[in-house]
C-alpha cells in the first residue's frame, strides 16, 4: 500500500496534463482529488501510528548495493507527509484559478505532482540512498517550478541559483550518507545505531550531511537561493519553498538527531547555524519592500528556529520543533496563498504601493489578519504556542550562561521584528489610505472561491489549534517520540500558567508593536546600511567556474586531432605508468615467469608489423598510412587467430574494414596531409610520447601475464557454467550476452550516444 | 569512387552478405559469431554498395533517418530482454529460457539472450550505418 501511495502522485503526474485539457477551468479541483486521497490515507493510518506502530513496506529493488525500496511511516513522517499531501491538494486547487487561462497549466500540475510525491518519498524512505533519490527530485522538480515562467531571465536565474547550492548540498550529504552507511554497516534508516560519534568518521559525515541539509532548509549563508526561489508562481512559493521543501533539511536534522545528536559539535554548529540564520532572516525581511520577500526571509528566520530547536535536542526543544513546522506550515502557506491574491487582483506586491484595501478585499483581511498574528505569535492562534514553547525550550537549552541569555534575548529580538512585520502585513496593506496606482484600471476585489479556499482553511485550523492546542497532541507527542527516541510525556495548552516565557512573549508584542510605529524608517535605514550579500560569493564561484571551465576548454579542445591524441596519451602514460611503478612491484612473480620461444608466425607477423610502422611514420600521403593502419589491425586480427581467438579476430576484421570505409568518406574534409606539420622539437616530443606509451602498453600486458590471477576460478567458472545456466557454448558470446550482459547492455548504450553525436556534428554543418 | 565492377559486386553480394550476418547471429550462441559480429557483417555489405558509389541504391534501401532509428529499437530490445526478468521476480538480465518443440526434429531452445542479441545486432547496424551513410551524403553534398 505504501508504496502506490508514494507512486501515485509520480503516475498521476503523467495523466495531469490530460486532465487539464479535459477538466479546463476546473482541472485545479480534478488534480486536488490525488493529494486529498493521500491525505485521507495518511489520516486513516494516524491511529496506528499514534499507538506507537510504524506502517513498513520493504521491498528490495539493487540488494548487491544495499539499495531498497524501503518505506516507513511513524509519527515524524506522519506530521510532514499530512502537511504535504494536504496542503498540497489547497495548492492544486489555487493554481488551477491563479493559472487560469494559461496554455502551460497541464506543465504546471505535472512539475506540482511530481514534486509532491518525490517530497512523499523523502518523509517516507527508510532508506539512505532512496531518500538520497526522492531528495534530488525535490531539487529538481523545484527547479522546473521556480523556472516555470522560463521566458524570463531571472526566473530563469533563480531557478538555476537553488538548483546550484540545494543539488550542491545534496551531492556532499550523498557522501556523508555513504560514510554513515559504512560506519553502521546499513543503509536502512531504522536500524542506524546511535553512538557513532566515537568514530573518526563521525565528524565528516556529520559535517557532509549538515550541509545537505543547511542548503535544502535555507540556513545562512547558504540562505540567498530563497528569495530568488520567489521568482516562481506564488502557490509554488507557498507549497515548495515556505511549507514543505525547505522543511526538507529540518525533517532530516531531526530523523538524525537520533543517530548523529548528542555530540558537542552538533550541538554547537546545528544550534549556532540556527541562531544566526534565524536573526538574518528577521532583519533582512524588514529591508524587502515586495510581499514575497518579506514572506521568504521570514520563512528563513523560522527555519533557523527549528534548526536552532533540534540543535539543542531536549525533549521540549524537539517538541516545540514538530509543533513548530505544522504552525509555520499553516500560517506561512496561507500568507503565501494570500499574498498571491492580492497580486493578482491589484496588480503589485509592493507594499510602499499597497494600502487601505481593507473594504475592497474584506475576506482576505481577515484572513490576512488571522495568520499573520498567528506569526507574531499572539495568543488563542497557534503561533502562540509554538512561540511559548520555544521560549520554554530556550531557557533550559544547555547552552552555558552568558550564551544563553543572548539566545533568549537573539529570540524575542526576532518575536518582535516577526510582530512588527505582522503589522505592517495587515495594517500596512489593509488600512491607512488607500494607495493603489491600478485602481482605476478595474475594481479590486476579494479573489474567487478557489483561491480563498485555501488560505481560509489553513487559517481555521491556525485558529482551531491555538484555541484547542490538545488536538495536536498525539501528533507532535509521537513524532517527538520517534526524534527523542523514546516515549515522551507532553501535553500542548493554552494556558501555561504565570510564567518566564509568557512575560517574554509579552515584552516582545508590545515591543513590536512600538517597533511598528517606526517600521518604514528601519527598513529604509537597513537598505542603506545592509549592502553585503552572500550572493557576491555565489556570483564570484558560478563565474570563475565558467571561466575555469572556458580556460581549460580553450586548451584541451582546441580542435587538433594530434594535441588530442598527445594529450589522451601523455595522460595514460602518468597515470598508468605511475601505478605500474608504485604499486605492481609486489605483485610481480618471477617465478611464474615463462619465456616461451616465438613461433615462426609470431616472428613474421611482428616483423611485418614492425616495418609498416616504420613505413607509416615516413608516409608522404595520408592514404598511404591509413592503408598501413589497416594492415596492421589485420595483423592483429592474425595474432588472435593464432592464439584461437577466432570471435577477436573476426571482430577485429571488420572493425578494421569499416574503418578505412570510414576514413575512406571523412577524407574529403580533412585539411591537407602533414604539410602543415611539426617542427623538430614537436616530432621529437611526438616520438616519445609515443615511446613511452608503447612501453608502457607492453610492460601493462606482460605484468597480465606474470602475475598470479587470484580469480583463476572465475575462468573456470564461465568455462563451466557456459552450457549449464546460459545454455550456449561459445563462452565468449556467452559472456557478452549472459555473463558479462549489463557491460554490454551500457556499450551498447555508449555506441547510440556516439552515433548520435556523429549525426548532429554533420547535421550542424549547414 | 564510382565504379561500375564494386558497384555490381555489391549488389550480387548484398543479399548473401545479409544472409550470412543473419548465420552469425543465429549461431552466435554456439560458435564464434553473434550480434556484434552479425550487426558489422550487414553493416559492411551496405558499406560496400556505398563505397561503389551506390548511395542512391544504398539510401532507398535504408534512409539514414531510419538507421537512427534501429538505433532505438536495438537498444529497447536488449534493454527489455534485461528487463523482463524482473517481472518474474529474478534479478535483472537473468536469462529465461524455454524450449519450444518442432514436430519431427528436437526441440530449440529459446531464451531472453537471444533478444539481448538481436538488440545488440539492430543496435550496431542502425549506428554503423548512421555513420556512414551521413559521411556520404556530406561527401556528396561537398563535391558539388
Amino acid at each position: 500500500m505504501l508504496i502506490v501511495v508514494v507512486l501515485a502522485g509520480f503516475i498521476a503526474a503523467l495523466g495531469a496534463p490530460a486532465v487539464v485539457r479535459v477538466g479546463k477551468t476546473r482541472a485545479g479541483w480534478l488534480i486536488a482529488l490525488v493529494p486529498a486521497a493521500l491525505c485521507g490515507y495518511f489520516f486513516w493510518q494516524s491511529p496506528a501510528v499514534f499507538s506507537g506502530q510504524a506502517v513498513v513496506l520493504d521491498w528490495p529493488w539493487v540488494p548487491s548495493l544495499g539499495l531498497g525500496l524501503s518505506f516507513r511511516l511513524d509519527g515524524l513522517g506522519l506530521i510532514l507527509a499530512l502537511l504535504i499531501s494536504g496542503i498540497g491538494a489547497l495548492v492544486a486547487v489555487y493554481a488551477g484559478e491563479y493559472l487560469k487561462g494559461r496554455p502551460d497549466m497541464g506543465r504546471f500540475f505535472l512539475y506540482h505532482l511530481m514534486f509532491m510525491a518525490s517530497m512523499l518519498g523523502v518523509v517516507l524512505a527508510d532508506n539512505l540512498l532512496a531518500l538520497f533519490v526522492f531528495w534530488e527530485l525535490t531539487s529538481v522538480t523545484s527547479y522546473l517550478l521556480i523556472g516555470f515562467d522560463h521566458d524570463r531571465a531571472e526566473a530563469r536565474a533563480g531557478a538555476l541559483k537553488a538548483l546550484l547550492i540545494t543539488g550542491g548540498g545534496g551531492l556532499a550529504m550523498l557522501a556523508g550518507f555513504v560514510l554513515l552507511g559504512q560506519m553502521a554497516g546499513t543503509y536502512t534508516l531504522s536500524a542506524l545505531p546511535a553512538g557513532l560519534s566515537a568514530d573518526s568518521r563521525y565528524l565528516p559525515a556529520l559535517v557532509l550531511i549538515l550541509l545537505g541539509t543547511f542548503t535544502k532548509s535555507a540556513q545562512w549563508p547558504f540562505h540567498i537561493w530563497l528569495p530568488d526561489a520567489m521568482q516562481a508562481p506564488t502557490p509554488v512559493s507557498a507549497y515548495l519553498h515556505s511549507a514543505t521543501m525547505v522543511k526538507a533539511g529540518v525533517y532530516l536534522l531531526a530523523r538524525f538527531s537520533p543517530i548523529l545528536g548528542g555530540s558537542p559539535a552538533w550541538f554547537y554548529v546545528v544550534s549556532g547555524v540556527g541562531l544566526v540564520t534565524m536573526l538574518a532572516g528577521a532583519v533582512l525581511a524588514v529591508k524587502q519592500t515586495d510581499l514575497k520577500a518579506i514572506l521568504a526571509y521570514s520563512t528563513i528566520g523560522w527555519l533557523g528556529v527549528l534548526v536552532m530547536l533540534l540543535g539543542w535536542g531536549q525533549d521540549e526543544a524537539i517538541a516545540a520543533a514538530m509543533l513548530g513546522v505544522v504552525v509555520h506550515a499553516l500560517y506561512k502557506g496561507a500568507l503565501f496563498l494570500l499574498a498571491g491574491g492580492i497580486d493578482h487582483e491589484a496588480g503589485t506586491r509592493d507594499i510602499r504601493q499597497l494600502g487601505g484595501l481593507r473594504r475592497a478585499m474584506p475576506l482576505t483581511a481577515a484572513l490576512t489578519g488571522l495568520v499573520a498574528f498567528s506569526m507574531a505569535g499572539l495568543p488563542l492562534l497557534a503561533g502562540f504556542v509554538a512561540k511559548e514553547m520555544l521560549l520554554e525550550a530556550a531557557l533550559h537549552s544547555g547552552y552555558p550562561p552568558v550564551l544563553e541569555g543572548l539566545a533568549v534575548v537573539a529570540i524575542v529580538l526576532a518575536a518582535l521584528v516577526n510582530m512588527a512585520i505582522a503589522l505592517r502585513l495587515f495594517h500596512g496593506v489593509f488600512w491607512g489610505s488607500p494607495r493603489l496606482p491600478t485602481a482605476a484600471d478595474r475594481p479590486v476585489h476579494d479573489p474567487p472561491l478557489a483561491m480563498l479556499l485555501g488560505p481560509g482553511i489553513l487559517a481555521g485550523l491556525t485558529l482551531l489549534f491555538g484555541l484547542w492546542p490538545g488536538a495536536l497532541n498525539a501528533l507532535v507527542r509521537e513524532a517527538t517520540a520517534v526524534v527523542a527516541g523514546m516515549g515522551v510525556p507532553m501535553k500542548l495548552a493554552l494556558w501555561h500558567g504565570l510564567s518566564l516565557p509568557l512575560l517574554l512573549s509579552m515584552v516582545a508584542i508590545v515591543a513590536g508593536i512600538g517597533f511598528y510605529l517606526v517600521y518604514d524608517r528601519v527598513a529604509a535605514w537597513l537598505g542603506r546600511v545592509l549592502r553585503f550579500s552572500f550572493n557576491c560569493v555565489y556570483d564570484g564561484a558560478v563565474s570563475g567556474l565558467l571561466r575555469l571551465a572556458q580556460v581549460t576548454t580553450e586548451r584541451l579542445q582546441n580542435g587538433r586531432l594530434r594535441y588530442y591524441l598527445a594529450t589522451i596519451l601523455s595522460t595514460s602514460v602518468v597515470l598508468v605508468g605511475y601505478t605500474l611503478v608504485v604499486h605492481a612491484r609486489g605483485l610481480v612473480d618471477l617465478s611464474r615467469m615463462q619465456v616461451l620461444p616465438p613461433t615462426f608466425y609470431e616472428v613474421l607477423l611482428g616483423g611485418v608489423v614492425v616495418v609498416v610502422a616504420v613505413m607509416i611514420t615516413r608516409a608522404r600521403g595520408r592514404l598511404t598510412a591509413i592503408a598501413g593502419m589497416g594492415v596492421i589491425g589485420a595483423i592483429v586480427a592474425l595474432f588472435f587467430v593464432l592464439f584461437s581467438a577466432p570471435d577477436l579476430a573476426v571482430t577485429q576484421l571488420l572493425i578494421e574494414t569499416l574503418m578505412v570505409v570510414v576514413f575512406l568518406l571523412a577524407f574529403h574534409f580533412l585539411p591537407r596531409f602533414f604539410k602543415e606539420s611539426t617542427s623538430r622539437t614537436g616530432r621529437i616530443r611526438d616520438v616519445l610520447i609515443s615511446l613511452a606509451m608503447g612501453l608502457v602498453a607492453a610492460g601493462l600486458v606482460m605484468l597480465a601475464t606474470i602475475i598470479p590471477q587470484p580469480s583463476d576460478d572465475i575462468a573456470t567458472y564461465f568455462i563451466e557454467n557456459s552450457y549449464r545456466l546460459a545454455h550456449g557454448r561459445d563462452i565468449v558470446n556467452v559472456i557478452l550476452v549472459d555473463f558479462r550482459g549489463v557491460d554490454t547492455l551500457g556499450e551498447i548504450a555508449v555506441l547510440a550516444i556516439a552515433a548520435t553525436g556523429v549525426y548532429a556534428l554533420l547535421r550542424s554543418k549547414r | 569512387m564510382d565504379s561500375i565492377i564494386v558497384r555490381t559486386a555489391a549488389r550480387l553480394l548484398l543479399p548473401l552478405m545479409m544472409l550470412f550476418s543473419t548465420y552469425l547471429l543465429v549461431r552466435g550462441h554456439n560458435a564464434p559469431g553473434g550480434g556484434f559480429i552479425g550487426g558489422l557483417v550487414a553493416a559492411a555489405g551496405i558499406a560496400l554498395l556505398v563505397m561503389g558509389g551506390g548511395l542512391r541504391s544504398a539510401e532507398a534501401i535504408v534512409p539514414a533517418g531510419r538507421a537512427r532509428r534501429w538505433i532505438a529499437v536495438g537498444l529497447l530490445l536488449a534493454g527489455l530482454s534485461a528487463v523482463l526478468p524482473l517481472f518474474w521476480g529474478r534479478p535483472l538480465m537473468t536469462g529465461l529460457w524455454g524450449k519450444i518443440p518442432l514436430p519431427g526434429v528436437a526441440a530449440i531452445e529459446v531464451g531472453t539472450p537471444i533478444l539481448f542479441d538481436v538488440g545488440v545486432y539492430i543496435v550496431v547496424v542502425g549506428m554503423v550505418l548512421t555513420v556512414i551513410l551521413r559521411l556520404a551524403h556530406e561527401v556528396e553534398l561537398w563535391k558539388l
